[in-house]
């Protein structure tokens, strides 16, 4: 088996961990998701399946009825960011159409009846972008999307109409947050119409210095121009961190050395370890790794990221369920068998 | 039942205008609504009272002392939303709430996106008459640009163009 997109390493992957397009689209013929009965989302689920199916690229997905899989399954596809947390937990008859390569999920009956996501390694918007019309393009030969002249594509949020799109990426900013920067880069980056948030967790602190920066905006502009903007913005976000790297090693060269070796040892000699914990360190790892002071593969990390989530850690120790304090011991574990190596 | 102010789309707003013990009834759809002044988010209060809403109603009360009350809002006809609960969740039940509701929703989308239109892809089904009918604008604007710069040549071709796509358009 091939290596899946959140296995590897790509462009500026030493900071841009994954790149994201999803559109949101949605049949005239149905009221919205939340507006349905169970039977009339059978027949979203079936109409989208069908229109797949019948397509030119559709002996590439196969569908996911959620209400088959346990909620230990949907939650793997939730860490890796396959599925959004809504449909993984929502009420109704939901379900994925996802690519071979997992590359491709199309969620039916989320929030609307079509997201249709595509996600890449590394900084690849434009890929993205390139990949998601094909797809969008192949479904509307077949399927009648809710549309109006002005406001574009309809969806349940009015935050989404027009192209339905939102663009983004995943960045780890260890230096930029250890400057206290992001705050400031937040609010300019904000004037453009970009969000930036800390990727998991909630509140202002971003777990593992990891972020996602996204468009704001979606009615107004198309979407080559907002993917062009949004990879300038990043460009831009990638300058500084590095600066701010370059900066943290000239002046506290000792100090950044002695930080990255401690975790580094952490993750080799622990017995048990949390998942807030873990991301802490590997993150320190990543910056290591980036600058040159440890030698790890960024793609094994980026496997990590998901590896060490409950789910995922449960699903792959073939255990059907682990208490949190079992969970810390196994991440150990693997956490240990990998600096092993 | 058709909106009062326009006759041409049906009335989704329903006011009662109370004078004295004589009440009246008021149906309007959703673009009158709000143009008249009448706000579809807020139960009416005299503050919000346009003067274009004076107008419309001096021909139906004499009175200027009345209270206007929005008493019930029908629901979309095709999800059954109404506009409460759209205001409660900032989310639309359906794609026809959109027109439906135009007027609660019209400065809830111009307050997040600003005071734009959609221009980016298109269905492929509907995409093809809508580039032309842009394409038709902004011809349009050309000629008053050529007439302005009384170059009378280039606004006969220009309208021979407009031409060609609207009878284009007539035929798909
Ligand atoms: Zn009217
Ligand atoms: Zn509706």
């Amino acid at each position: 088996m091939s290596k899946m997109w959140y296995m590897q390493n790509g462009k500026e992957g030493d900071i841009v961990l994954s790149t994201r397009v999803r559109l949101a689209r949605n049949l005239s013929d149905f009221p919205f998701p939340g507006n349905l009965t169970p039977e009339k989302q059978r027949e979203v689920v079936d109409v989208v399946a069908s229109a797949m199916a019948s397509s030119d690229v559709g002996n590439d997905f196969k569908l996911i009825d959620m209400t088959t899989l346990t909620e230990l399954e949907r939650l793997q596809l939730v860490e890796k960011h396959l599925i959004s947390r809504d449909l993984a937990t929502g009420d109704g008859v939901r379900a994925v159409l996802l690519s071979t390569d997992e590359s491709v999920s199309i969620m039916i009956n989320e929030e609307d009846h079509l997201r249709i996501q595509v996600l890449g390694t590394g900084l690849c918007l434009d890929d993205c972008l390139k990949k998601a019309m094909r797809i969008d393009d192949a479904l509307d030969r077949t399927l009648k999307y809710a549309f109006d002249e002005k406001l574009g594509y309809l969806t349940k949020c009015p935050t989404n109409l027009g192209t339905g799109m939102r663009a983004s990426a995943m960045l780890h900013l260890p230096a930029l947050t250890q400057g206290n920067a992001i705050r400031e880069l937040s609010a300019s980056v904000g004037k453009l119409g970009f969000v930036i948030r800390g990727l998991y967790g909630e509140g202002s602190v971003a777990k593992g210095a990891l972020y996602q920066i996204s468009n704001q905006l979606t009615l107004g502009f198309d979407e080559e121009t907002i993917v062009k903007r949004l990879s300038d913005v990043v460009e831009q976000m990638i300058e500084h961190e590095r600066n701010y790297r370059e900066q943290a090693r000239k002046s506290g060269k000792l100090w950044l050395e002695d930080k990255i070796w401690r975790s580094a040892g952490i993750l080799t000699y622990a017995r048990s370890i949390s998942t807030d914990e873990a991301m802490q360190l590997l993150s320190d790892l990543r910056l290591g790794a980036s600058l040159g002071i440890i030698d790890t593969d960024i793609d094994k990390l980026n496997s990590l990221l998901w590896e060490i989530q409950p789910a995922n850690l449960i699903k792959n120790s073939g255990k059907e369920k682990l208490t949190p304090e079992q969970r810390d011991i196994r991440r150990a574990e693997i956490l240990r068998d990998i600096m092993k190596k | 039942m058709l909106c009062q102010n326009c006759n041409k789309r049906p009335a989704t707003y329903h006011y009662k205008k109370t004078v004295n013990d004589d009440t009246q009834e008021i149906h309007l759809c959703s673009n009158c609504a709000s143009e008249l002044g009448y706000s579809p988010l807020f139960t009416w209060s005299p503050v919000n009272f346009g003067f274009n809403v004076d107008n419309f109603l001096s021909h139906m009360v004499s009175n200027d002392s009345s209270t206007l009350r929005q008493v019930q809002t029908e629901a979309c006809p095709l999800c059954g939303s109404r506009p409460a609960d759209i205001s409660r969740t900032g989310r639309v039940g359906c794609a026809e709430c959109y027109t439906a509701f135009s007027g609660l929703l019209r400065p809830y989308i111009t307050r997040i996106h600003g005071n734009t239109t959609h221009s980016g892809k298109f269905p492929a089904g509907i995409g093809g008459q809508i580039k032309k009918r842009r394409k038709i604008e902004s011809l349009r604007a050309d000629i008053k640009k050529a007439i302005d710069a009384e170059d009378y040549e280039q606004a006969v071709i220009l309208r021979d163009e407009i031409r060609k796509l609207e009878e284009e358009m007539k035929n798909e």
